[in-house]
This record gives structure tokens, C-alpha cells and sequence, in this order.
């Protein structure tokens, strides 16, 4: 009786080993995931903020040119 | 004896700088080390304009270099602790804002089961005919309010227009001490999460001309910066204390993992200091030593920013 106790407490404490293992894997996973999930976004947001920020600054530049212009011949 | 030796990355509680829009890559461009934002002026005359610029990597990743006016768009892997330039091949054909990515990947064993964010930064590139010029970059929110001012030449009252941050700006101000007080809040339009090239001059009734540019970025007003660390000099010694968030504490080209380091420290040298998480969010310190005829004297300086 002794033995199948000691047995099932050893299996017990197999399957929770493997089961930390296994979650402690997966948890892994999942960050590595969201880090790559991340850099995605991030890299999406960048091209985008980029793209605004010169279509602003391309007609700033060439409207303050003409400003420009006129307040010096003036 | 090395304090900051936890074998791993620890977590941070803040919001990633990226999704805040708070830029905290370090660039170096124009002789310059920016973090996070950056802006150089470039003469308009050379038949090809090219411009050398660099980004700090940390523990190997991939850096992604982005600028639509500049038409630069790639990615490139990079090992170690090493500044990355920008393709020698780029050429500056106009104004433009270069913005870059360093996403470390960081060894499994340091990352277990953290998920790691990117530094991001943009640095705006000018080009000019000549002339005076005023390059300035701002990290804002909230409530701000924040002037510029611009420096000119003769005259007692001059012509301000700056456009860009969707908004018009013409007004005329007047000189006082040989400069022109601009509300940047008056000259702008911005919202959260913005990014913004103000472009701009002022002319001043004697016709003499300041070109001036910022840089803008408005960041979500939940952010907390990373907190400037506790530094203490003892014998050669310099030791750091960031904050708990704090991952890699690096003092040139020395990396350590945990908040706290200790480095031999030479005070006649100019040194950098980086503190980062790995929520990118970082601090960026200089120090630059004081000339002192005959020593001893004052050691030297510290600049940091967050």
C-alpha cells in the first residue's frame, strides 16, 4: 500500500514538473510573440508619423517660399 | 565587484515609450548625440548632399531606418553593443524626416518570459540656401506651453511665419535683446500622439533673415519618464542606481544587467551613461570633464536626458 502511495506522489510530482516546464515554455512563447507582435506595430506606426510629418513639412517649405519671397521684395 | 549581475531582463510597469509616442533612441548625426528627437541643417549647394548618421544598438537586433522624403526604407540585423549607420549610399534630396527602430532581440535566457519593446527616434534633416539658422527639437504633453526663441539680426520688430504642425503662423513681433519670443503653442496645432516639423523664419524690418526649425513630437501625458539615476564617484570608481525597472545599465562600451553597476571611471575623459528597460524606455547621459588649469579642480559635468 505503502509503495503505490509513494508511486502516485512521484507521478504527481513528475506531472507538475512537466507542467511548469511546459508553462514556463510557453509563457516564453508568448513574450516572444508579443515582442514580435510589437516590433510589427512599431514599425507600422514609425512609416506612418514619417509620412504625415513630410507631407506637412514638403507644403510648409514650398508655402513659407513664397512668403518668403514676397516679405523680402516687399 | 559588479552589482548589476542578475543574469536577466526585469520587467517594467510603464506603457512602451513607442505606443506613447516618446522617442528615446540615440542618434548620432551633425556631431551631435540626440535621444529620441534630433535635427540637423544641411547646405543646399552640393550637387549630391549626404549626411552621416548613426544609431546605438544594444544586444543585437534589427534596425529599421525609415524616411519617405529620402525615399530610405530597410532593415538591417546588427550583433552586440555597436553604433549602425545609415547606408553611406543615401542621399539628402530634399528636407526630410529620418526615423529608425532599434529592436533588440536579447538572448532567451535574458528575456524568459518578457516581451521586449523598441527604441524608436526621427531626426529631421534641413536643407538651406544659407543663411542663419535655429534647429531645436521638443518632447511635449498635457497642457503644454513652450517657446522658441529665435535669434536675428538688427531691426526692432520682424516678420515670424511657421507652418507644418497644422497650423499657419504670420505674425509680426517685436526684437527685444536680438530675438523673437515664438509661443510654439500659438504656432501649432497638435494633438496627441503628433509628429511635426515646424518650418519657419523670421525677417526682421532690415530684411535680415533666421531660418529656424523644431521637431516636435506630443507624447501621451500617461508616460512617466525613466527616472535620472543616483550616480556617486568613489575612488576611480562611478556607481549607478536606476530605477527597479531599469534592465542594462551601460557606461560606454560596458553593458551590465540590473538596475545598479558599478564601472572604473576616469574623470579626465568625456563618458556616455545609458539606462534602459525594456519597455524602451531610457536615460542618456553625458559627462563631459572641466578643463582645469592647474588640476585639481571641478571634475567634470553630467548632462542627462530622459
Amino acid at each position: 500500500m505503502q509503495s503505490i502511495t509513494t508511486w502516485v506522489s512521484l507521478l504527481v510530482q513528475l506531472i507538475s514538473i512537466a507542467a511548469m516546464i511546459w508553462w514556463n515554455a510557453k509563457k516564453q512563447d508568448w513574450a516572444k510573440n508579443d515582442s514580435e507582435k510589437a516590433k510589427a506595430k512599431d514599425r507600422a506606426e514609425t512609416e506612418n508619423q514619417n509620412q504625415s510629418a513630410q507631407e506637412q513639412l514638403d507644403s510648409a517649405e514650398s508655402a513659407n517660399n513664397a512668403d518668403r519671397e514676397e516679405i523680402l521684395k516687399g | 565587484m559588479i552589482l548589476g549581475c542578475a543574469g536577466r531582463l526585469k520587467p517594467d510597469q510603464s506603457m512602451p515609450a513607442t505606443d506613447a509616442g516618446y522617442d528615446t533612441a540615440e542618434i548620432l548625426a551633425c556631431g551631435k548625440r540626440w535621444h529620441g528627437l534630433g535635427i540637423c541643417s544641411l547646405a543646399k549647394t552640393a550637387d549630391i548632399t549626404t549626411l552621416e548618421v548613426k544609431v546605438q544598438g544594444y544586444y543585437g537586433g534589427t534596425v529599421h531606418w525609415f524616411s519617405e522624403g529620402c525615399g530610405i526604407n530597410y532593415s538591417e540585423e546588427y550583433e552586440g553593443n555597436v553604433q549602425i549607420e545609415l547606408s553611406a549610399a543615401t542621399v539628402i534630396a530634399k528636407s526630410c524626416i529620418i526615423s529608425v527602430t532599434v529592436s533588440p532581440k536579447y538572448t532567451p535566457e535574458m528575456r524568459k518570459d518578457l516581451a521586449v519593446h523598441s527604441f524608436r527616434g526621427h531626426l529631421a534633416v534641413k536643407l538651406l540656401p544659407g543663411g542663419a539658422w535655429l534647429g531645436e527639437t521638443r518632447k511635449l504633453s498635457g497642457n503644454w506651453q513652450d517657446n522658441l526663441t529665435v535669434p536675428v539680426q538688427g531691426g526692432t520688430a520682424a516678420t515670424v511665419v511657421f507652418r507644418g504642425c497644422k497650423k499657419t503662423y504670420k505674425e509680426t513681433l517685436p526684437v527685444s535683446q536680438q530675438t523673437v519670443p515664438v509661443s510654439l503653442r500659438k504656432a501649432s496645432d497638435l494633438g496627441q500622439g503628433d509628429l511635426c516639423v515646424l518650418d519657419g523664419f523670421a525677417i526682421t524690418d532690415k530684411k535680415q533673415e533666421t531660418s529656424a526649425n523644431v521637431l516636435m513630437h506630443i507624447y501621451n501625458p500617461a508616460f512617466s519618464r525613466l527616472s535620472i539615476p543616483k550616480m556617486e564617484l568613489k575612488k576611480g570608481s562611478l556607481i549607478v542606481s536606476g530605477e527597479d525597472a531599469v534592465s542594462i545599465v551601460g557606461l560606454d562600451d560596458k553593458y551590465m544587467l540590473g538596475s545598479e553597476a558599478k564601472f572604473s571611471f576616469n574623470e579626465q575623459l568625456p563618458h556616455t551613461l545609458r539606462l534602459l528597460t525594456v519597455k524602451g524606455r531610457s536615460v542618456l547621459c553625458e559627462y563631459n570633464p572641466l578643463a582645469t588649469t592647474p588640476p585639481p579642480g571641478a571634475k567634470g559635468e553630467w548632462k542627462c536626458s530622459q
